[in-house]
């Protein structure tokens, strides 16, 4: 080997060394510390200056990597921002102007990372949320084979009462049908067309406001926001249903 | 409280696939013995691989999705790619048609692979889905559920007895609306049973229903539902 090619080579390892370095900093590397609150408004007011942010009201951390910061605007509104951690730096993914309850789906087929987000203006009076997972009853009867699909209704409250804002996971009852579900429509289509926006088929989430009296009351100030959102996130709406749709034996 | 949920597999096919990949490999080996021209192993798996890329057909054939080959992609890419360089081609051609062959291999494996895996997973069986019941338990799925918690030593001796019998879907359905007004229905099914694991390699999934009576076990797969029936019920008061 000629020493050209010698240092050629050396060139090469030492490029190769470097580049591996950067790609781990800039993809794998742990957070920094979170943004400061002043930070965090003025990255809010840049990316969407409709929000109009003034007061953060705190920073939850989902995990090491996703953070749940709600916040009032100028306009004395509710909001709420989804705050992810990639690329070696602090991103806002969405952002809404009200704080009516959503789910954030960090991993779309594990319901592990599943959790529910909301920031409910004071003035709606709310003194607490009942959350519910519901699957509609049903048959199926093609070519003399029988499906019956039993009726799914869980409901898990949380209280507003110190707190207008909060980040739950979903209880593990709530997991583990999602998981059996989850798993068995895998086992039918393992493709990788697996459509990772229905992966509960049928099942869906929904919400009732209760105020002091224990009756259903409609949260005008934390409904129909304006959002913005790079697309990347998996963050669903819940309905909002009233005790009509329950079914109360 | 965290659950594990067990790692089911397929063991038959995983079997068979291997079968199928070390008859590729022979076929591949005798190829290389008897050519003349011996390129690097790493570039015939390239080459093979390449072979393998092809316009199929799916064809869902008893539950099974099956693929069938039909064009060979990657021997046209291939040979157009090598054609004006020499006598590569001659060296690799036959590498690549073993290829596209694999796909054929892959297909026979997965149509001997389905029978015996019929022939040691009864799939009518109850203890076919539910096979270990140490760490079962039972949740709420509807509000007309009961505090009731599973006798596991009942489910475990009930396993052989339970009967199959027919699901009534559409009476089902209709019984709970009639007996009662929208406010007070009673779910048919109200509990899961969780916890359990299916036989050992048979790559089960199910979501497992327990009956209001605690008799009745209503099992959904990838491709049916099962319906059982015991004697006795399998839930009890208290802890």
């Amino acid at each position: 080997m000629t020493k050209k090619k010698t240092w050629a080579l050396a060139g090469l390892g030492v490029l190769g060394l470097l580049a591996s370095f950067m790609i781990f900093w800039f993809y794998f590397a742990k957070p920094v510390s979170f943004l400061t609150n002043g930070q965090l408004v003025k990255e809010i007011n840049r990316t969407f200056p409709e929000a109009s942010a003034s007061v953060i009201q705190d920073s939850i951390s989902v995990d090491e990597r996703h953070v749940v910061v709600p916040f009032i605007s100028n306009e004395d509104h509710y909001g709420l921002s989804y705050w992810v951690w990639k690329r070696h730096k602090w991103t806002v993914e969405t952002i809404d102007t009200k704080g009516e309850p959503k789910i954030w789906k960090i991993n779309r087929k594990d319901p592990s990372s599943f959790h529910l987000v909301w920031n409910i203006h004071p003035q709606d009076q709310v003194s607490f949320i009942a959350y519910y997972l519901i699957r509609d009853r049903g048959y199926q009867i093609t070519e003399g084979i029988e499906n019956y699909i039993p009726r799914v209704q869980m409901e898990k409250k949380v209280s507003l009462q110190e707190k207008s804002y909060g980040v739950m996971e979903l209880s593990d009852e709530w997991q583990w049908l999602m998981n059996a579900v989850i798993e068995v429509e895998l086992k039918q289509k393992p493709n990788l067309f697996f459509d990772p926006f229905t992966p509960e088929r049928n099942l869906f989430l929904g919400w009732i406001p209760y105020d002091q009296s224990d009756k259903e009351t409609f949260p005008e100030g934390s409904v129909n926001g304006n959002v913005y959102s790079n697309g990347k996130m998996l963050i669903e709406h819940l309905m909002i249903l009233s005790k009509g749709d329950l079914e109360i034996p | 409280m965290t659950i594990n949920f067990d790692f089911t597999f397929n063991a038959i096919a995983i079997l068979m696939g291997l079968l199928a990949c070390s008859v590729i490999g022979y076929f591949a080996y005798r190829i290389y013995q008897k050519q003349v021209g011996k390129p690097k192993v790493w570039k015939i798996l390239i080459v093979m691989i390449i072979g393998l890329f092809s316009f199929s057909i799916n064809w869902n054939m008893f539950d099974t999705m099956i693929k069938i080959p039909i064009l060979p992609l990657g021997v046209g890419t291939l040979y157009i790619v090598l054609k004006g360089k020499g006598d590569r081609w001659q060296t690799y051609r036959s590498f690549v048609w073993l290829g596209f062959l694999a796909n054929f291999i892959f297909l026979l494996s997965t149509l001997v692979a389905v029978p015996i895996h019929h022939a040691i997973y009864h799939e009518s069986e109850l203890s076919a889905y539910i096979s270990t019941v140490e760490n079962a338990s039972i949740t709420p799925i509807h509000p007309s559920a009961e505090n009731l918690s599973l006798n596991n030593k009942k489910l475990l001796e009930q396993l052989h007895e339970m009967k199959q019998e027919t699901i009534y879907s559409d009476q089902w359905y209709e019984q709970t609306y009639m007996n009662a007004d929208s406010t007070n229905r009673k779910e048919r099914f109200p509990y899961q049973l969780i916890g359990t694991s299916p036989k050992w390699g048979s790559g089960f999934q199910t979501i497992i229903y327990l009956e209001e009576d605690g008799k009745g076990i209503l099992l959904s797969t990838s491709k049916t539902q099962l319906y059982f029936r015991s004697e006795i019920s399998l839930i009890e008061e208290g802890e």
